[in-house]
């Protein structure tokens, strides 16, 4: 073994074991005069169920070079799928609602993709936009009588699983949602180099040149981008659960434009620094809780200065 | 539903259509030199309007001395901008240091001051112009030679944290909603009626001066020095840039033009719908931009027509599907635009680039 496999082996053993003993080390309140942070479990699960979202995003942004403006839509479909299983009069388990959440969720960006991905980049952006809004209106307006309208779904003891119900036990949940990020983010890293991955690479870099070499470039961007809703899916799916509740305001625009953020702090495309880039971005809004009403204002400025100062985010390199 | 109903509901949506094509003009102006989707535009909108409320209604010390600094930093950089590069630094300073203090200091004066609708409305004008200048020095010139999606992050970013910095309180506005107080009854209660079809003298003073002011720009556009600059500029920057224009200047030029219609179009908009707010240039801006898109993004004619279409489909269908629904509509039709016909009712297709 080489000196740096055995730096990345012992690297890893390192995170595993952080990331296994978490539960026993959360939660931790950093007390820094009068100002307060508290930091517990809860916040480890959010984190993850923020990387599997991320990894969604960066699928289309960071492969495929698609902005979305939207991409809460997706999460709050497999939100609302997950609770309308579960809740549903003959309840269906959670994993196979978790499956459905995952199929509609990356069915419905598939479809929307399908008609719109021929627009040009920012068309696209302001096209998801505009999906995301009318999803919202819809499920706020109780969409097929299945949504709830304002009030949404709430998810009680009864319809969760025992063992997710955060209330007996939040470890459980937390384990979960962090094997699905860990995998998510492993599914990326692996994508990223295979024969899909390097032709969503070619395409988000020279539409013209990766046509000439033979590539598909709307079969290409589909599958980026019915794969980034299924992690949506996902990710509402198991948010589901975690809030107890499918809520519509939970769903609007400024959660999409946080999910660009997170990935555009660690850098797109970057798998280890999307995972980077969610967790900071996580920590930063908890640490500036205590800010209230500055805390967005702080966001904005952050957004622009990292346009101006870094578009390669973190970890990205600059082209 | 009778006819009388529909159109009544039709000249309503034909009042906030002229509105939405008012801001329109912003998106469609800048698109136009610039293929950039101002997001923050909204927010210039909504800025211009609670500049005139300041004006109008004696506001406190600390909202006074907010609205002084951030015109002032927004005179200053503009100022830089404007003579710094032409003038050598030393000139450049001075101008900044001048403009930063009289605009800054005129701000916090005006705002301690108690104006009439028409002063406000009007000394407002060239604040919203300058904050529209310096947003575009600060947030979108250096990003000019990246990707699209990067200047649209930025502008997303600058949108969000116009909209928390109108909030802040005491130094802004805070997150109550407020109502312009100085508008005569007579503009709401009294209406002129047709045919079952009720237009209040508010409507038709919007639809007057809506009308007025976008034959000014066409004409402004069409007829003038500069209106050809930004036509040139528009076409091709790099030649333009060649044939003298200063496109730079062309460029902040659309940007001011653009707040000034927007301001107006904030103050009319407040008073036509009861209050204004710091949210209220999210849900504007993007039906603006839909009109822009529906009549052609970059053609200013498009413009008016996409926002007047606009308005009444908004207007009309809502009264016909479901009012929950109203602000979806808007989406609807702005995604069935860009999917089946981009270049929208007024523009031309010829300059999509590969």
């Amino acid at each position: 073994m080489t000196r740096d496999a055995k730096l990345r082996l012992s690297g890893w053993i390192l995170t595993i074991l952080f990331l296994a003993s978490l539960p026993r080390l959360l939660p931790v309140t950093f007390v820094l005069g009068d100002y307060r942070i508290d930091l517990g479990l809860h916040h480890a699960t959010l984190c993850a169920l923020f990387v599997i979202m991320a990894m969604g995003v960066n699928l289309s942004i960071g492969f495929a070079g698609l902005l979305d403006l939207g991409f809460i839509a997706f999460i709050a479909i497999g939100s609302y799928m997950m609770s309308i299983s579960l809740t549903f009069r003959s309840p269906v388990p959670w994993w196979i609602a978790l499956v459905l959440a995952i199929l509609v969720a990356g069915t419905v960006r598939a479809t929307l993709g399908a008609t719109c991905l021929r627009l040009r980049g920012d068309y696209l952006a302001i096209v998801t936009l505009g999906f995301g809004e009318i999803t919202r209106v819809a499920l706020k307006n109780n969409l097929f009588g299945l949504t709830g309208g304002p009030d949404g779904i709430f998810l009680g003891s009864a319809s969760i699983p025992d063992f997710l119900d955060q209330s007996r036990n939040p470890v459980p949940l937390y384990f979960l949602s962090l094997a699905f990020a860990a995998g998510s983010s492993f599914a990326l890293s692996r994508w990223k180099r295979s024969r899909a991955g390097r032709a969503w690479e070619a395409v988000r870099e020279d539409e013209t040149a990766a046509a000439a070499s033979g590539i598909n470039i709307f079969r290409a961007r589909l599958w980026a981008y019915g794969l980034g809703g299924a992690f949506g899916g996902l990710a509402g799916g198991l948010f589901a659960i975690y809030n107890t509740i499918s809520h519509p305001s939970d769903y609007d625009f400024v959660e999409s434009v946080k999910i660009v953020a997170m990935v555009v702090l660690g850098g797109m495309g970057s798998t280890g620094g999307v995972i980077a880039g969610s967790v900071l971005f996580l920590l930063l809004l908890e640490i500036f809780r205590g800010l209230a009403e500055y805390r967005m204002l702080i966001f904005g400025a952050t957004l622009v200065c990292l346009m101006l100062f870094r578009p390669q985010g973190l970890a990205g390199r600059r082209s | 539903m009778d006819a009388a109903e529909i159109a009544q509901q039709a000249a309503n949506g034909l009042t906030l259509g002229l509105l939405y094509a008012l801001i329109a003009l912003g998106y469609t102006l800048v698109y136009g030199v610039l293929q950039l989707i101002n997001f923050a535009h909204g927010e210039i909108m909504m800025f211009g309007a609670f500049y005139a409320y300041a004006f109008m209604e004696p506001m406190s010390v600390e909202t006074a001395s907010g609205l002084a600094a951030l015109s002032a930093l927004a005179a200053g950089v503009t100022a830089w901008d404007r003579f710094g590069s032409r003038r050598g630094r030393i000139a450049g300073a001075c101008a900044t240091v001048l403009a930063g203090g009289l605009f800054g200091g005129a701000a916090y004066a005006l705002s301690r001051a108690q104006l009439g609708l028409v002063a406000a409305v009007l000394a407002a004008l060239p604040y919203s112009a300058l904050l529209a200048a310096a947003l575009e020095r600060i947030a979108y010139r250096p990003l000019r030679a990246e990707n699209r999606l990067i200047p649209l992050i930025s502008a997303i970013g600058a949108s969000l944290f116009l909209q928390n910095l109108a909030q802040v309180d005491p130094w802004f506005f805070g997150t109550i909603r407020k109502s312009y107080t100085q508008i005569p009854p007579s503009l709401h209660n009294e209406a002129f009626s047709a045919l079952g079809v009720r237009i209040s003298n508010l409507q038709m003073l919007i639809a007057f001066v809506a009308v007025v002011m976008l034959t000014g720009l066409h004409l402004f556009i069409t007829h003038s020095r500069l209106g050809t600059a930004i036509r040139a500029t528009a076409q091709n920057r790099r030649v333009a840039a060649l044939m003298g224009i200063d496109t730079d200047g062309v460029i902040v030029l659309t940007f001011a033009l653009g707040a000034v219609l927007a301001a107006v179009a904030g103050v009319l908009y407040g008073i036509y719908l009861g209050s204004i707010y710091p949210f209220m240039g999210y849900m504007a801006g993007i039906k603006a931009f839909t009109a822009a898109v529906l009549g052609g993004i970059g053609s200013v004619p498009g413009a008016m027509v996409g926002g007047l279409v606009l308005g009444v489909l908004e207007s009309v269908g809502a009264a016909f599907i479901d009012e929950g629904y109203k602000d979806a509509i808007a989406f609807a039709i702005l995604i069935a635009v860009l999917l089946f016909r981009p270049s929208g009712i007024m523009g031309s297709s010829t300059r999509e680039k590969v």
